[in-house]
């Protein structure tokens, strides 16, 4: 299987890696020294011992805690960070009227000729999900982005946000830092589907939608989807085969256009818990409680996330929908939040929502479930099952968190402040999001700048 | 009915130890979360190094403390000695240490001139100044201990205290900016940078002013930075998670400036770090973060109660940069005062009473 591994931080266990985004968990690895991204360059660790860690033991095992500082030696880390070539980057301040954060689909068509767009991709997911959309077609919206995107080449540069700074908003870019200070902003960062939890999510050959889709649908034919909204059913319309599978409890939240589809096409959706997955050469094997399915690879699209990290870093207060169970963020007078990243996953509706022009009934036919609240999730739709990796960065399982739950906490920061969940690498994009749906907290976390590693 | 203003370090170590004698009427009212401001914002650092003969007396009582309570904590505390480590880059630096060492020797905490190349991760040979006796401490899993002690049996109030309620000479309650008034017969002020609006709003003097303090994180790297460093205005240590965390010195205006950082203090951390220690070369800064250092005129904590101030109110605030290490031990005396009268002497060293009586303490260590 051509997916890189590394070992984790505190188990020394085996992670296969499941994201493509830069930032995400174990999308790069510091190896000797060197900085690798771990999608471009296949790589794989194997542990020479694995170690059991439990947060209850760390704080209440008498002996444990006598040893932390000793045990501590024991965690997978890198042991230097070499210069990188090329780092001395010009800083430069701008001022624009209008700012736009993100390239994708809403992005794009929130461009004119006021506006400057700092994106880190252009054109975005319609660009590799080749699944139909209804109303619109496909290659005629890539068309015209593409158009768009070359009559505004000059309005366009390609740059990550950083966070806001005490001198304006910081973008890195490949020759520079840019302090950007605007008078509105349109913020469209789009969003990300993240690993659900269940015994063995951590293994090989289990990954995100959005690796799925950019680098390993020619290769895997046959998948088993794990999700319960339309980008499910759209990540199985891309494979030649797929079975999908929505967790046991959970009110599914498709559309009818793409139910009639995965009717079509044959996808056969089940309800059901993960007891077991298990790694055989070059396929996969899910043991539900209601039956066993085999593939070439789990893709795992529960739902997009916006990347509300971004939007919260700006100043936007948020909202946990009951349905989805995304977190949504909120326009305020000078910045307004459209497409993705506000958990439209359609790009029809999502080019509505570019200009302004979103109507609420096309939004509940299309996109059920995020404009406005049908039904509300009881459970968590990335719960599978009882155990489970939930927070890659800081090696915690799902016992972790249960851990700061009996002991009455229930909201993220808390759970942060007892278990170190979301202080890692990736500073919480994916594991907070996670602990927020399971507890149904109103409120994540501080998403402070930098938002990525700066490196000077 | 006593209430506690600030569910931070002192606020819930005062909670804590009155909850160990047994005093069942305490309620907490906090403003944002627990440990907001300051607490959950620091460096979890503790040393016995101060410059004033009062604050490693003090010091010398709260750090055992601190230690031993590791014992007693629901969470683990990583209580870690690793030591302090100060680079002398200037004969005068070398001069100061030299009267500091012998007055630390005089008090039983003295350190070790050394080679800075006996660490050899630092890009520095010349004179270092070892304080072997200090070390780090997780400070969240110190302020949840405490919390989770008392959650059952205190209640904690999510709201604002605008205005201490005071009549014929006693102290009655407080009133919130939600506009609830709740009563107490004891009132202790553990509000941090924000004690001083309180003390004003009460027409006495304020003797805390907030100054905002940058903090920032690297990447992960395998532990092997064990002191605390002190290069002049810029220091850092690291964290047995393997991030190194510091910051600069910056001159800077006090007030409640908002929690951000500046990219150009960031840049210029970084470029000391690397320019200072090895293996780091091309290392990301992961986050930043800003607090309140709770600024006093001598930079020594107030504690106890001024002579004319109302019957029932209390303080324990103003720490100067200092306040998570001496919250544990403060607490106990405070709730010795609070609880049983009991005035240990160092309530009366550090009473608010010192300023107008001139007996200020003389601390120049504020790290």
């Amino acid at each position: 299987m051509e997916i890189s591994t590394v070992i984790s931080k505190k188990h020394r266990r085996v992670i296969g890696i499941s994201y493509i985004e830069p930032g995400l968990p174990n999308v790069e690895a510091i190896i000797n020294g060197k900085r690798i991204n771990l999608v471009e360059e296949l790589h794989n660790e194997s542990p020479i011992f694995k170690l059991p860690f439990d947060i209850e033991l760390f704080h209440r095992n008498r002996l444990v805690r006598k040893l932390t500082p000793l045990l501590s030696n024991l965690q997978n880390l890198p042991n230097r960070y070499d210069k990188l070539q090329n780092v001395n980057k010009i800083v430069e301040k701008i001022n624009v009227k209008k700012l736009i954060i993100g390239g994708g689909t809403a992005g794009i068509f929130s461009l004119d000729r006021e506006t400057l767009l700092i994106g880190e991709e252009f054109i975005g997911d319609i660009e590799y999900d080749e699944s139909p959309l209804p109303q619109i077609e496909r290659n005629e919206v890539i068309r015209k982005l593409k158009e768009k995107i070359k009559a505004f080449e000059n309005r366009i540069i390609k740059g990550r946000y950083l966070g806001k700074f005490d001198e304006g908003l910081l973008f890195e870019t490949d020759n520079k830092f840019l302090l950007v200070n605007a008078e509105n902003i349109i913020v469209a960062a789009g969003g990300r589907t993240l690993r659900p939890i269940f015994k063995n999510n951590h293994i090989p050959g289990i990954v995100s939608r959005e690796l799925y889709l950019k680098k390993l649908k020619e290769k895997y034919k046959k998948i088993i989807v794990l999700g319960f909204t339309n980008i499910s059913i759209r990540t199985a319309l891309n494979s030649e085969k797929a079975t999908l599978i929505y967790p046991r409890g959970v009110k599914p939240v498709f559309s009818k256009f793409y139910l009639e589809k995965a009717g079509e096409k044959g996808i056969q959706i089940v309800e059901g818990d993960i007891t077991h997955v298990e790694k055989e050469k070059d396929k996969i094997k899910v043991i539900t409680d209601k039956g066993e399915f085999n593939g070439d690879l789990i893709v795992f699209s529960t739902v997009k996330q916006p990347r509300v990290e971004i939007t919260a870093n700006l100043g936007l207060h948020y909202r946990f929908n009951k349905t989805l169970h995304i977190y949504q963020p909120l326009d305020s007078e000078k910045i307004r939040v459209v497409g993705g990243n506000i958990g439209i996953s359609n790009d029809f509706v999502s080019i509505m929502s570019s200009d302004n022009s979103l109507d609420l009934n096309i939004c509940r036919e299309y996109d059920p479930g995020v404009c406005e609240e049908t039904i509300e999730q009881e459970k968590s739709p990335y719960l599978y099952g009882e155990e489970g990796m939930v927070c890659e960065c800081e090696d915690l399982d799902l016992k972790d968190i249960s851990f700061a739950l009996k002991l009455g906490f229930n909201d993220v920061e808390s759970i942060k402040r007892i278990t170190g969940l979301g202080t890692g690498h990736c500073q919480g994009k994916v594991c907070t999001y996670l602990v927020g749906s399971i507890t149904k907290s109103n409120t994540l976390i501080t998403f402070r700048s930098p938002l990525y590693p700066v490196i000077v | 009915m006593i209430v506690i203003i600030g569910a931070g370090a002192h606020g819930l170590s005062i909670a804590y130890h009155l909850k160990k004698k047994g005093v069942k009427d305490v309620t907490l009212i906090e403003m944002k979360r627990i440990g907001y401001g300051s607490s959950s914002r620091n460096l979890a650092r503790f040393r016995y190094h101060f410059y004033s003969k009062e604050n490693v007396e003090y010091a010398k009582r709260a750090i055992p403390y601190l230690i031993s309570q590791a014992e007693e904590l629901f969470l683990n505390p990583v209580i870690n000695i690793t030591g302090y480590l100060w680079i002398l880059r200037d004969e005068k630096l070398v001069e100061t240490f030299e009267k500091l060492d012998s007055f630390w020797k005089g008090l039983g905490v003295g350190g070790k001139f050394i080679n800075c190349k006996e660490f050899d991760f630092l890009n520095y040979n010349g004179e270092c100044y070892l304080a072997p006796q200090n070390g780090s401490f997780h400070h969240d899993y110190i302020l949840y201990s405490y919390y989770i002690e008392i959650m059952k049996d205190y209640k904690i109030i999510y709201d604002e205290v605008t205005e201490i309620l005071v009549g014929s000479g006693k102290v009655k309650g407080v009133r919130t900016s939600s506009g609830k008034t709740i009563e107490g017969d004891k009132i202790v002020i553990t509000a941090g940078a924000w004690s001083g609006k309180l003390l004003e709003k009460l027409k006495l003097p304020n003797y805390i002013e907030p100054e905002r303090i940058e903090a920032f994180i690297t990447e992960p790297i395998k532990y092997f930075i064990k002191p605390l460093i002190i290069d002049k205005d810029f220091y850092f240590s690291q964290t047995l998670k393997g991030e190194i965390i510091g910051g600069i010195e910056t001159k800077i205006e006090k007030g409640f400036l908002p929690f951000t950082n500046s990219f150009y203090e960031m840049i210029e951390f970084a470029t000391r770090l690397k320019s200072l220690v090895k293996r780091v070369e091309g290392i990301g800064i992961l986050r930043g973060w800003s607090g309140y250092y709770e600024m006093t005129p001598d930079h020594s904590h107030i504690m106890g109660y001024g002579e004319d101030w109302p019957e029932g109110l209390y303080i324990d605030a103003g720490y100067s940069g200092h306040g998570m290490m001496f919250a544990p031990y403060s607490g106990k005396l405070m709730a010795d005062l609070i609880a049983d009268e009991r005035k240990d002497p160092a309530i009366i060293t550090f009473s608010p009473d010192r300023f107008s009586k001139n007996k200020l303490i003389n601390e120049m260590l504020v790290i």
